[in-house]
């Protein structure tokens, strides 16, 4: 049996045909040359990234030969490969290798005539900056040496539908992982905070990192499957001879389940089970799973994929794009949540994705940390000009798009935020000549469980938080809630709490945490009063079978009677003595 | 807002690798956009072979032109760069 374990990132599972990026037998590398290649057509997109591989290469070289050089011969020798490393990732030099890259030619051509423009400017001035010309030549023959042993290849060749496998996946390939080509990731190392991992879920692409020297024994041409939710890979060739991975199969069954219509509990009531996403293109598949709207649309996805905040423009076509997924109803767009383990990414790039960012993502992290504890919604207050063009973006999309927008305010912890932000969007909308769109508040502090009901007073829409709820009510960092135990009582009286505001003020209440994709928390949830349930696209149709037929009012009373518990051991029994 | 300062290079290395380096550095934290000037020439600051073209040697006048709403604090981070006459001199041994 092959089946192996590594770390999840993202959501989602996917299968097809294997394909390794790296130590490709078949592939000749292409002499280094300088000129003197025949004029071959070339594939601007695809020599742009040879281009970027083979700096990433380099780049790597540099900053191990770096700290050797610090230890070995001190700090001047650290220095020039720093200078190197400068002149690698300057955007002088990319814009001329991406002019000759344009213009037809191959990626070690580009880069040795760009390198050879910079190497006549400096000598042309002379004096220090002419011995400068060196650390050039030097430059190029490193990024030369990094083109031919660069065997890998082109994530572009990938099969449709394949999962891609390799060592560690760069950057520059994540940025364009597009999840209509590739059906998950595999690595043998990576991390779920890397560069590469934020980019692979900002695609919705699911993937697997970090699993071992294992992964080699799935080879090219196998039909692998990948399950992001449980960090597992399985060789699906095999199949018939391992019977200890029905998972994959669960997932694809359900994909066809028809599940396009409302769920109703015993006695009638519609609960809506919609979607969390990330993007348009996952909010399609969410669509296509039979979710009913988008309960959660995670905006900072957005910044992550950009490398930055786009622009008002490039916001406006994703949330119209995700609003578009689902004609007629409801569209649950999050402003930024930032701060917390989310930090905001500093580095601005170009919005065609065409120069991915090449800094080191723990710069934005540290930068983060000296930005102080601001989290969600009162992070975006503080950055006025930057929420502006957010709700204006969301404000036109609103207007363009087929769905109901509603703008979801994170991390809310007073009645202030909501009244100010609300100012702000009505603002905005009357500038851009639209209604405003309604407003919702997440229920996800403690601080906003206590004001419930003042905070349901001024918004037209409450979300409950599990996630985050959890981890402040016991004080917990939101790094590591797995081990957290939801059947306490301060979190059950917390739901019953944020539930019977939600019913006083007559606002609709919707659950989008990790939780709700739980059964008998799905349950729990209705029963209390939830009117929608947010889960990732692939969790949508067990959820909506969690709940269907859903008889309320004996598991209402028995969760009630579970929050008045004074130990985790009642509430256990009190939840368990049924059929939940 | 943009702010415009001409300023005399004392940093013992003129605008060479290293304040070069200093330069970009200092720039990433700012928005506003950054152009140095000298000899009739431009250099973006964020670009280290742009800044390194301008051969740039100590004594030397340089323009700071910023545009951005934080203009004048760039200006003034990389006042403090091309003005550090106390640079350490492990790199004397430069031609």
């Amino acid at each position: 049996m092959t089946r192996i374990a590594g770390t999840g990132v993202g959501t989602g599972s996917g299968d097809g045909p294997a394909f390794w990026l790296d130590h490709h037998p078949n592939i000749t590398p292409e002499p280094a040359g300088r000129g003197g290649e025949a004029a071959e057509a070339t594939d601007p997109a695809r020599e742009l990234e040879r281009f970027e591989r083979g700096r990433d290469a380099a780049l790597a070289e540099l900053e191990a030969e770096q700290a050797q050089a610090a230890a070995a011969i001190g700090a001047t020798g650290e220095d020039v490969l720093a200078t190197h490393e400068s002149f690698l990732t300057d955007p002088a030099l990319e814009e001329r290798v991406e002019a000759e890259i344009d213009a037809g030619a191959p990626a070690p051509r580009a880069v040795a005539s760009a390198i050879q423009d910079w190497i006549d400017v400096f000598e042309e001035q002379g004096g220090r900056t002419a011995a400068r010309a060196d650390d050039l030549r030097d430059l190029r023959g490193r990024l030369l040496r990094a083109f031919s042993s660069d065997t890998r290849r082109s994530i572009q060749d990938a099969p449709r539908g394949a999962v891609v496998l390799t060592t560690r996946l760069h950057p520059s390939e994540a940025a364009r992982l597009d999840p209509d080509v590739v059906a998950g990731v595999a690595c043998v190392q990576g991390s779920t905070s890397g560069h590469a991992a934020i980019l692979a879920r900002a695609a919705g692409v699911p993937m697997v990192v970090d699993a071992g020297p294992e992964l080699h024994r799935f080879q090219s041409g196998h039909q692998v499957a990948i399950d992001a939710d449980r960090g597992l890979i399985h060789d699906q060739s095999e199949d018939g001879r391992d019977d200890d991975a029905p998972a994959m199969h669960d997932v694809a069954a359900t994909k066809d389940a028809s599940t396009n219509t409302t769920v109703r509990t015993a006695a009638g009531r519609a609960v809506r089970v919609g979607a969390n996403v990330g993007s348009g293109t996952e909010a399609a598949r969410a669509a296509e799973r039979g979710a009913d709207g988008i309960v959660l649309f995670r905006s900072e996805v957005l910044a992550y994929q950009h490398g930055g905040i786009p622009d008002v423009e490039t916001q406006t076509t994703a949330y119209r794009d995700a609003l578009d997924a689902f004609p007629g109803e409801q569209g649950v767009i999050r402003t930024f949540d930032f701060g917390g383990d989310k930090p905001r990414p500093t580095t601005q790039v170009a919005d065609d994705g065409g120069t991915p960012d090449q800094s080191r993502p723990g710069e934005g992290a540290s930068e983060q940390d000296r930005e102080g504890e601001r989290r969600g919604i009162e992070r975006s207050l503080a950055e006025p000009a930057e929420f502006d063009a957010q709700l204006r973006a969301l404000c036109r999309a609103s207007h363009q798009g087929s769905g109901t927008l509603v703008v979801l305010l994170p991390h809310v912890t007073g009645v202030e935020q909501v009244v100010d932000a609300r100012d702000r969007l009505e603002t905005v909308a009357m500038e851009e000549g639209v209604a405003p769109p309604n407003v919702g508040a997440m229920v996800e502090t403690p601080a906003a469980v206590l004001q419930a009901a003042d905070i349901a007073g001024v918004a037209e829409y409450l979300s409950l938080g599990t996630n985050d709820l959890l981890a402040g009510l016991l004080g917990r960092s939101r790094d590591a809630p797995d081990d957290i135990d939801p059947g306490t009582p301060a979190f059950l009286r917390s739901l019953v709490m944020t539930a019977d505001a939600a019913l006083d003020e007559g606002v609709p209440l919707s659950c989008c945490g990790e939780l709700a994709r739980d059964p008998a928390w799905a349950r729990r949830f209705v029963a209390l009063g939830v009117d929608a349930l947010g889960v990732s696209p692939r969790d949508v149709a067990h959820t909506k079978d969690a709940v269907a037929d859903l008889a309320v009012p004996d598991l209402r009373e028995r969760v009630r009677a579970a929050a008045d518990a004074r130990t985790n051991s009642e509430v256990r029994r009190r939840l368990s003595g049924g059929t939940t | 807002m943009t702010i415009e300062r001409v300023i005399t290079v004392t940093h013992a290395e003129g605008l060479h690798a290293r304040p070069a380096r200093e330069i970009v550095d200092a720039t990433s934290d700012y928005d506003a956009d950054v152009v140095l000037r000298s000899n009739g020439r431009d250099a973006r600051a964020t670009s280290p072979l742009e800044l390194t073209a301008l051969g740039v040697e100590p004594g030397t006048e340089v323009e700071i032109r910023a545009d951005g709403p934080d203009a004048s604090a760039a200006v003034t981070a990389i006042t403090a760069v091309l003005t550090d006459d106390d640079a350490d001199t492990t790199v004397a041994s430069e031609s």
